[in-house]
């Protein structure tokens, strides 16, 4: 079972097939209006323009776990991200990330452990999980580490897909 | 229902957010995201997962206090 055999709700209510991202790479993050690390959708909207005509997108997943800072509904979060930071990549509905009602997303994301070995509960807001092409989990980046420091960047450079 | 500081919160209380919602505290974790003073009060049960971050600083109400040590063996 891969990242990409998996299927989540978009934020509309959709269906998100998630093979529909197979031969790309993705960055999933859980993200949150409210929370002293939003201004990451900045960064986050701008590697997305920046990788997506090499094959990948930015996925964003709105969780109210941490702290209630995603509170809104569907259509308040969309408003909010269009609004504020010109998001243009794909948002699900809110999800849990964490706990007894983990989606199935997140628990394979969160079996893969990030650079200090450490896999198990995403910690906060703007956690990070690059998927390679072939839906495997091969990164996993903490809360604080920004979306384009270099080993955030590089990390993505190195998951593209190959060219020609 | 009582205030406390944050630093004084231990696992098994019970703890009122300004919006009205409660945690029991089964987790605590210091310096959160690297941040000193900062921590962060989570509630992992089978029925629910819910993170809160304050400073050690901050003061927290306090719905019920933690149970005598002997009785906490349901808190995970």
């Amino acid at each position: 079972m891969g990242v990409y055999d998996l299927q989540v709700q978009t934020l509309d209510g959709g269906a998100l097939d998630l093979a529909q991202f197979s031969g790309r790479a993705a960055l999933v993050v859980n993200v949150a209006s409210r929370c002293g690390l939003t201004p990451q959708y900045e960064a986050l909207q701008r590697i997305h323009e920046r990788f997506e005509p090499r094959g990948f997108s930015v996925i964003g997943v709105p969780c109210n776990q941490f702290g209630e800072q995603e509170p809104g509904s569907p259509e308040e979060i969309a408003a909010f991200c269009s609004g504020e930071y010109a998001v243009t990549f794909p948002l699900t509905a809110k999800l849990d990330v964490n706990g007894p009602n983990r989606h199935p997303l997140y628990q394979e994301l969160t079996s893969t452990p990030d650079a200090d070995g450490r896999s198990g509960d995403v910690q906060w807001n703007f956690e990070k999980f690059l998927v390679s092409p072939r839906g495997r989990v091969v990164g996993r980046f903490r809360p604080a580490t920004e979306p384009e420091s270099p080993e955030v960047l590089t990390a993505i450079e190195a998951a593209l897909p190959a060219t020609g | 229902m009582t205030t406390k500081r944050a630093v004084d919160v231990v696992p098994g209380d019970r703890i009122r957010l300004a919006s009205g919602r409660e945690l029991s505290v089964t987790r605590i974790e210091h310096d959160f995201l690297g941040v000193d003073n900062l921590v962060c009060f989570v509630e992992d049960t089978q029925q629910c997962w819910f993170a809160h971050a304050v400073f050690v600083t901050d003061d927290v109400v306090t719905v019920s206090p933690a149970a005598p040590l002997d009785t906490q063996s349901h808190i995970r």
